[in-house]
């Protein structure tokens, strides 16, 4: 019964893993490529530097902005260049129409920033939760269904192969399938918890619309349900002006309180509401720079100065759900954190990957001995292989189009994803049509050479229109361009390796295919 | 990797119904009977219950996958799910653990 058990479990991961290889293929490299959200704005806006400056050395220009824009100013927040998620001096404001602005400033000088319109690094990576062109709630329920087969690949997974550590330190090169399957086993068990952690963490942040209905029993049926539950969890407080006019403290002062009450930590951002008014509140944060400070604020009457309330640290539920939250999006990490995190989400899109091929491996001899197999067979190796590479190619694109596309065009962001995505729609539509017309060997050496050859003309775009070649970067010591030529040119020649590769292989393939106990044959067919 | 036993595929398929349709609602029902008896705030009771519905469930579902006897194993969650679906009434109407 129990070998049964097992073999019922490879089955369940087999086709559990294969049915949504490709939603979680897709989150797994956007959500990896996400780690680099903000470095990936900095690059799709190459006109505009970024700076660091402390709040004493922005605050004249603070003051000199409010200064130009008069006493209407009631409700405004400021978030200072002191961490890579602020690279600029940004201030939000209603106007006099109460309509929300923000402005990018030069946090020495007071000049507005105004970078070319992009999709930039934070669309990418919202894709990895969101999806794209469908609406926002199936876009989550899918991930959700899709989280909890990775879940439970994961888990069916570790069962399936119960000398797990034995079979980490096995790899059978030389031998095609259990190759890919030892290759499959090392980029899993390499980083497991790390695919524990990045799955279980993912349902967190979808929790309560995956799951509202504890919620709803206590709290109310849908909307208004979901809000007092939030309100009272999440501390969603706003304060009503009161209409009764009071002078509010200066700017100065308040800031020296928030310094004082902060005992030390830097102050990251600033929010006023209400000024002038008899309930206008001030609030100061400081940093997220470890695991449980995400969402520390101080809170501060602005007419007095006296702490309303310091929110540090959660209880209970919420830093288990805080901590939790903020292993998932590593906020705070480092640069060589962050490097850890995208190289272990880049071993998970490997394990998906190579799950993927693996799949298609197993099967192929077979295949190839049926003429070319079932309808099904084909379509799937297709899909898998439009996957594979159709996604990482439109990425190449997305890059490419933010530095080709006109800077008037309208939409301009929105070009930048169609990009992405008619990409991958045409190596979608170029791989299944040439493997269900059983080219399929063709289609993996052409796409794998256009995919590394996209990847190439991304440093070499990036050269020709911007200041920033890789020569220039590199003298500038500017990492973050010398980082994503760098990327993409390791990216492009891995695709070429592995074209050149695959095309040695099918050509001896083909040539071996009149001897019909090809050596290959047999082993692709004994397993 | 393919299971060639036809009986084997009936048995995968039933054990996957009683995993997702089983599997949701005992899950759902006992944590909500968790959120009901936790003797803390709301809304942590809350909070907690619902993140634990992402760890039973799964449990449920590998145990479902384990279980010899099939028969067996639909009738213990159905009673498991007709009792906690009983409890969380009965703690609801009379108001006791809100």
């Amino acid at each position: 019964m129990k070998s049964a058990f097992r073999q019922s479990m490879a089955w369940l991961h087999t086709w559990v893993g294969l049915l949504l290889s490709w939603v979680l293929f897709f989150i797994f490299l956007t959500g990896t490529v996400g780690y680099f959200d903000d470095e990936l704005d900095d690059w799709m806006t190459p006109e505009t530097p970024s700076f660091t400056a402390s709040v004493d050395e922005s605050m004249p220009i603070v003051e000199q902005f409010f200064a130009t824009k008069g006493a209407e100013l009631k409700d405004y927040s400021v978030s200072f260049p002191v961490d890579r998620t602020q690279p600029f001096l940004t201030i939000s404001y209603r106007d006099a129409y109460n309509k929300r602005q923000r402005v990018k400033l030069n946090p020495y000088t007071g000049e507005e920033l105004t970078p070319r319109a992009t999709a930039g690094g934070q669309t990418l990576y919202r894709m990895h939760y969101r999806l794209r062109y469908i609406p926002t709630k199936i876009a989550y329920y899918i991930v959700g269904v899709a989280t909890m087969f990775m879940f439970l690949a994961l888990i069916t997974g570790v069962v399936i192969h119960k000398k797990i550590f034995k079979e980490f330190f096995t790899f059978r090169r030389s031998k095609k399938p259990t190759a890919w399957l030892d290759g499959h086993n090392l980029m899993s068990v390499m980083s497991l918890p790390f695919h524990f952690m990045i799955t279980f963490t993912g349902f967190l942040l979808l929790l309560y619309t995956l799951m509202p209905l504890i919620m709803n029993v206590h709290y109310g049926e849908g909307k208004e349900g979901r809000d007092a539950f939030f309100k009272e969890y999440f501390s969603r407080t706003s304060v009503k002006a009161a209409g009764i006019n009071e002078p509010s403290l200066g700017l100065e002062k308040l800031l020296e309180r928030a310094d004082k009450e902060m005992a030390g930590k830097p102050i990251a951002w600033i929010s006023m509401s209400n000024l002038g008014d008899q309930n206008a509140i001030f609030e100061a944060g400081s940093i997220h720079n470890n695991l449980s400070d995400s969402r520390d604020k101080w809170v501060f009457d602005a007419n007095n100065g006296e702490l309303i309330k310091a929110q540090i640290g959660h209880e209970s539920s919420k830093s288990f759900y805080y901590v939790l939250r903020s292993l998932h999006e590593g906020l705070f990490a480092s640069t060589s954190l962050r490097w850890l995190y995208f190289l272990t989400g880049i071993l998970g899109t490997g394990m998906i990957a190579s799950g993927m091929v693996l799949w298609t491996v197993k099967r192929r001899a077979k295949a190839i001995k049926n003429d070319g197999g079932s309808f099904g067979y084909r379509f799937t190796e297709g899909l898998n292989l439009a996957c594979l590479l159709g996604l990482p190619a439109g990425i190449a694109m997305y890059l490419t189009a933010n530095r080709v596309l006109p800077v008037e065009l309208s939409e301009r962001a929105l070009w930048e994803v169609n990009s992405l995505f008619i990409t991958f729609s045409v190596f979608i539509l170029v791989a299944v049509a040439k493997a269900i017309g059983k080219k399929a060997d063709s289609a993996w050496v052409s796409l794998s050479f256009l995919t590394g050859f996209l990847y190439a003309l991304v440093p070499l775009v990036n050269a020709v229109t911007t200041e920033h070649n890789l020569i220039f970067s590199l003298l500038k010591q500017n990492w973050l361009f010398v980082g994503v030529d760098a990327v993409c040119i390791i990216v492009a020649m891995a695709c070429f390796i592995l074209g050149n590769y695959l095309n040695k292989l099918f050509n001896v393939r083909i040539e071996e295919k009149g001897i019909s106990t090809s050596a290959d044959f047999k082993r692709g067919h004994a397993s | 990797m393919r299971l060639v036993l036809d009986t084997h595929k009936v048995e995968v398929i039933n054990r996957t119904l009683l995993a997702v349709i089983g599997g949701s609602a005992f899950s759902i029902l006992l944590c909500l009977c968790v959120s009901l008896l936790l003797p803390i705030e709301k809304m942590h009771a809350v909070a907690w219950s619902t993140m634990l519905v992402f760890i039973v469930f799964p449990v449920v579902v590998m145990w479902s996958f384990n279980v010899s006897n099939l028969k067996k194993a639909v009738s213990f969650l159905s009673i498991l799910v007709v009792f906690f679906a009983v409890a969380n009434w009965l703690l609801l109407t009379t108001g006791e653990g809100l």
